[in-house]
């Protein structure tokens, strides 16, 4: 059971990382700001240049920056979740640290660099765009919550999978390579086809999109998005995933 | 005190089965450091992880009173990117000491200098080895668990460990793993021998080595 001393693990695990991920290469921090601004400027650019007003809004930036984060709270925390483990192999020699916590603690420094780098991208986007909106915060956090908490159920399952068969990760690669273009970034649900829509319905992250537009766009009511589905599936991920991890933790351990 | 009841490990790679223990019992007493004897590959070392708890066993339990180091060995569990002194900041994080003082006494200890502030990766084994043993001194425990699979560090360094031992964790038991007779010899009053899954306990080191001694010669 979660204990004071797995809390204490987990900060000392999320200092350690924050001293050596992002400390050592130039720019420290900023990487973490220009990737996400980077790809949403080209985003917006190259769609400005073939439509004339983006699906939502009038601002080409505000509606990719709205459905990028939403995807990419997902692809950031599951890659941060997977690699946890071999990230901190050396400390797990160390019975206090396990492997459970390597997980938690990566996951969460994730989520917090980047809740930092969509506050300060999505807020100067309003600004410079003077975009005047009613926000439903609620749906925001959501759309964020809900991404990372899919992010972290599939990375740690990843993490044995991958464990136990290292091909799988070329494949796991392929397979969800296609996964920014179904996921809402680049559209809305609402302009797809009747056969695309039933078919892309069951992409949780194409719910996570559509929540956070919902809170940028009072207008936008993203009526085809099920809560329940989306937490059901990260939940499920997450239990699955983090039972995967506790009951091989030696092998995990083990493993070079 | 320290208690094995019916441990069993048994590792299986490619259909060979690799037996480190079967059903063994084994009561460690509280007071007389411990010597683990046994060939190469034998399980000391997956022994003293099981020990640890950072190896589960395949069935049996490992009962325990006391704080239990981690396996202090010459190399593994430092963080390759880190310096030093970030390594044992963590450590002392995750233990609930204060790190500064920490840092201070590994300092002292291990009479790294500058070189206590440079990445891990830049050490000498040697001075990988007065890192570990001086952050695990640093922290009170019980128990040590010393896996020395490969003997580095000069025999100052080793005097310093063994007056260490002495003096200010005269109260702490060590386990200790090493080929090393002369090294058992100096820390350890009790032996224990580990051969073909099994483990015999000896009251006195010396009934161990020779034990042990006579195991090697038979095959």
């Amino acid at each position: 059971m979660p204990s004071f001393v797995n809390l204490r693990v987990i900060v000392a695990l999320m200092m350690r990382e924050m001293s050596t991920r992002y400390g050592r290469s130039a720019g420290g921090y900023l990487w973490a700001l220009l990737e996400p601004a980077g790809m949403i400027l080209i985003l917006a650019i190259v769609f400005s240049l073939a439509l004339r007003t983006p699906s939502l809004g009038s601002s080409f930036v505000l509606f990719y920056a709205t459905g990028y984060f939403a995807f990419h709270f997902y692809v950031e925390l599951s890659s941060f979740a997977a690699s946890a483990i071999n990230m901190n192999r050396p400390l797990l020699t160390y019975p206090r640290v396990t492997p459970i916590d390597a997980i938690i603690a990566r996951a969460l420094l994730q989520f917090f660099t980047l809740a930092v780098a969509a506050i300060i991208i999505l807020s100067g986007i309003v600004a410079w765009e003077e975009v005047y909106t009613v926000y439903d915060f609620v749906a925001i956090i959501k759309a964020a919550a809900y991404s990372s908490l899919l992010g972290v159920g599939v990375g740690s399952t990843n993490a044995v999978i991958f464990a136990f068969f290292p091909t799988y990760i070329n494949v796991y690669r392929i397979l969800t390579r296609p996964l920014f273009l179904i996921s809402g970034v680049i559209f809305t649900y609402e302009e797809l086809p009747g056969v695309a829509q039933d078919l892309l319905w069951w992409n949780p992250i194409l719910h996570c999109a559509g929540l956070m537009r919902r809170g940028f766009y009072p207008t936008y009511h993203a009526s085809y998005v099920s809560e329940l589905y989306v937490v059901g599936l990260g939940l499920g991920f997450l239990t699955i995933g983090l039972f995967l991890v506790w009951a091989n933790k030696t092998y995990l351990i083990e493993q070079s | 005190m320290i208690e094995l009841r019916n441990l069993t490990k048994i590792y299986r790679t490619k259909g060979v089965r690799k037996i480190i223990c079967e059903n063994v019992n084994l009561t460690i007493p509280r007071g007389r450091s411990l010597g683990l004897l046994g060939r190469n590959g034998a399980g000391k070392s997956t022994l003293l992880r099981m020990i640890a708890g950072t190896v589960q066993p395949d069935s049996g339990r490992i009962y325990h009173k006391g704080a239990i180091s981690w396996p202090l060995g010459f190399s593994g569990s430092f963080h390759a990117l880190l310096s030093g002194a970030q390594n044992v900041r963590f450590v002392a994080r995750i233990y609930g000491c204060d790190p500064d003082e920490l840092i201070a006494y590994v300092a002292d200890f291990s009479e790294l200098g500058e070189a206590l502030f440079m990445p891990v990766n830049t050490y000498s084994s040697g001075m990988r080895a007065r890192l570990a043993f001086g952050v695990s001194m640093g922290i009170a425990f019980d128990y040590y668990l010393v896996d020395e699979t490969t003997a580095v560090g000069d025999v100052n360094f080793k005097k310093k460990c063994r007056a260490v031992f002495a003096d200010k964790l005269s109260g702490s038991d060590v386990i200790m793993v090493s080929h090393s007779t002369g090294v058992l010899r100096d820390y350890c009053q009790a032996g224990a021998v580990l051969e073909d899954g099994r483990i015999t306990y000896f009251e006195n080191i010396e009934d161990a080595i020779e034990q042990h001694e006579a195991n090697m010669a038979a095959r």
